[in-house]
């Protein structure tokens, strides 16, 4: 009984190793997409980021929340506007409408970063919150227009 | 719990002995057993039908885990040993007889509770 | 009475200290984007860490040997070795998700960068080890832990559909706008959430620090059958938190600040600070357990002498391990990687890593030179068994849908 364990635990090791080392290849190689699905993840991102905004920016006019928990939700927000604004950029379009809509989705997300600045400029006393909620939809109404399924192919 | 004290018990030395943690007389661990060292015996020597059966005589630790694992045999000079007269129980695990800090085996853990653990602060002092 | 009070200080630790960043995280994101229609998991998750936490802790009980000694002896040394290697990098992965998770949690106090957080976070974790005591670290942890109840007040005060909420959880199927593979996908996030491995080795090791006898045996089932669903029901209370309120808004969550909003929205400031102080609390409890954990599994395979109630020069090498390896989380932290990344990952890992954990406790609950006749009894290996075969399927499936949904994106 021993030898077996022996036998069948010698080949364990290097099973592992093969599916580890797949696994983290596979991971890092399925950041290749095409543009279709790079916009939509895009315009999700900063969708999801605008509307983060807005909530910590009520809950911050309400007064139901830290001063602290707002800036690290904008923040946050900021970066993932920031993150999705560079995906874009960096994808090759593969024709003209990919090549307009890119350009339309860097001006939308542009919006949300300016917003979400304007909200973080506002809790550090430059400004105020009144002139934020505008904008944010400003920015939350081009990207639904992007979004839309006639917006991205 | 198993504390059977016989004497002339048979034991298995692959499932009892090999890989059984080694404690010392205060129960404090001291390693695992990684290998055995045999003496009677030779490497592919035919073995006489009427010669005396291979003792165990120690307990091998140190980088004899590595080579039990990976292949090779490290030199005896560079064995970690400790003896076999030393053992005082077996059970689930190997009990000694004498304390742990007498032996060679145990090196590793005073260079690093001298060197590196026993000059931060509080470090030989128990949890409060 | 005296008696009464530790059974309940038990179970209010297990519930304080059953949540950890990964759930905090995965709960909240899965809730955010499916409702709660994956509740079903937790609860798969919950039995089956009881059964499994019980056995280890019976196991090291009766035979009066940790999980990682009993591993190698009775796998062998390259088997054990395999599953140290895989076992302990994975603990180290869930080690720096919660340090992480601790420096978030400070951003969220003082919006001071996590970064900076994250070597104080580290310093904090070792003073625990070095210094307190087992119990006093688990008692305080685990009560500050328990303010985390504050999701389940919230989602009250948030009076929402209850039908709906029931419906998402019942329903047969994924929601619309998800595909099949990413709802998988999260199923096992939240099945490895739950099961974390290091739980185990926790516990079993635990019981060994605390020289417990057949006696405690009932204490610490009463502590798990009470405290660990109730803690699971905390989870599912995160997930419904974020299912009232980020799911409507279309929020995802990526972010520990989006998983407390809605408490702020439900309860103003004061609720907000609980939620803060739990989660600070159960991350700084979690890195603890992960931080022993780690020294405990490469202790107990290597033969070093080990423990928390052993003063640190008599136990050298292990507290040198944790050392290092708090130094490793840090430094994989400083790289700037995100800490909730790292948690997805973890918990992902984690579910790949569970058939190593586990098997090994079903095979020892049954040998009889360990346990003599408190071996397991039928009902609890067909529920082991079961449970393997659920675990198996969580490993194998955890990779592919890890690469198919890009990691659930």
């Amino acid at each position: 009984m021993s030898r077996s364990r022996r036998a069948s635990a010698r080949e364990r090791p290097h099973a592992a190793v093969i599916v580890v080392t797949f696994a983290v290849a596979a991971s890092l190689l399925t950041a290749c997409t095409n543009p279709g699905a790079e916009f939509d993840r895009a315009v999700e991102q900063g969708s999801t980021a605008v509307e983060t905004a807005r909530l910590a920016v009520a809950l911050e006019r309400d007064g139901r929340t830290f001063a602290s928990t707002t800036t690290t939700a904008l923040e946050d927000a900021r970066r993932e506007l920031v993150d999705a604004a560079s995906a874009v950029a960096e994808t090759d379009a593969e024709s003209p409408s990919d090549a307009a809509l890119r350009a339309d989705l860097l001006d939308a997300l542009a919006l949300g970063v300016t917003a979400v600045n304007e909200a973080l400029d506002a809790m550090a006393g430059i400004g105020t919150l009144d002139a934020v909620e505008p904008a944010l939809d400003e920015a939350e109404e081009a990207l639904d227009a992007l979004g839309a399924p006639g917006g991205t192919r | 719990m198993n504390d059977r004290r016989a004497i002339g018990r048979a034991l298995d030395a692959h499932l009892h002995l090999l890989d059984r943690q080694v404690l010392d007389r205060d129960d404090v661990p001291v390693t695992t057993v990684d290998d055995l060292e045999l003496v009677g015996i030779e490497l592919g020597a035919a073995i006489d039908r009427d010669a005396a059966p291979p003792r165990v005589t120690a307990i091998l630790t140190g980088s004899d885990l590595a080579t039990r694992i990976f292949g090779g045999r490290p030199p005896p000079s560079r064995r970690v040993r400790i003896p076999w007269e030393l053992v005082a129980e077996i059970g689930t695990a190997i009990r000694l007889g004498v304390a742990g800090d007498t032996l060679d085996a145990t090196w590793a853990e005073r260079w690093v509770s001298d060197h590196i653990i026993g000059r931060i602060p509080g470090g030989r002092h128990d949890p409060e | 009475m005296k008696r009464l009070f530790s059974v309940a200080l038990g179970i209010l630790t297990a519930i304080g200290g059953f949540v950890d960043i990964g759930d905090l995280v995965t709960n909240a994101v899965v809730g955010s984007r499916f409702g709660l229609g994956l509740a079903w998991v937790v609860l798969v998750g919950v039995v089956g860490i009881c059964v499994f936490a019980q056995m280890s802790g019976r196991v090291a009980a009766v035979s009066g040997r940790a999980t990682f000694e009993i591993i190698r002896e009775r796998l062998g040394p390259r088997a054990g070795l395999a599953n140290l290697g895989a076992s302990f990098l994975i603990n180290l992965l869930t080690l720096t998700a919660e340090i992480g998770g601790v420096a978030l949690a400070l951003q969220l106090a003082t919006s001071v960068d996590p970064l900076l957080w994250m070597p104080v976070a580290a310093f904090g974790v070792w003073i625990a080890v070095w210094r307190a005591r087992f119990r006093l670290l688990e008692n305080v942890t685990g009560l500050l832990g328990l303010t985390l109840i504050v999701f389940a007040v919230a989602l009250f005060m948030l009076a929402p559909d209850w039908n709906a909420l029931a419906g998402q959880a019942l329903q047969r199927g994924t929601p619309q706008d998800e595909p099949v593979a990413t709802y998988w996908f999260f199923a096992v996030a939240l099945f490895g959430a739950a099961m974390t491995p290091y739980e185990v080795f926790f516990f079993s090791s635990g019981a060994i620090e605390e020289r417990w006898t057949e006696k405690d045996l009932a204490t610490s089932r009463l502590n798990v059958l009470v405290g660990f669903p109730l803690g699971g029901l905390l989870s599912i209370a995160i997930a419904g938190c974020a299912a009232v309120v980020l799911l409507p808004a279309s929020i995802d969550v990526t972010s520990l600040s989006q998983v407390v909003l809605p408490v702020a929205d439900a309860g103003g400031k004061v609720a907000l600070a609980f939620a803060i102080v739990g989660i600070l609390a159960a991350t700084f409890g979690a890195a603890l357990e992960t931080t022993l954990s780690s020294g405990y599994t490469l202790a107990q395979y290597f033969g070093w002498s080990w423990g928390k109630f052993r003063r640190p020069a008599k136990a050298a090498r292990f507290h040198l391990s944790m050392i290092i390896c708090l130094f490793v989380a840090v430094a994989i932290l400083a790289t700037g990687v995100d800490p909730i990344v790292v948690t997805e990952f973890s918990v992902v890992f984690s579910a790949v890593a569970l058939p190593l954990t586990y098997l090994p406790i079903l095979i020892i609950a049954n040998d009889r030179e360990y346990m003599g006749d408190r071996v397991n009894g039928r009902g609890m290996n067909a529920i082991g068994t079961v449970y393997l075969v659920i675990i198996l399927i969580a490993a194998i499936a955890a990779i592919p849908l890890l690469i198919i949904t890009g990691g659930g994106a």
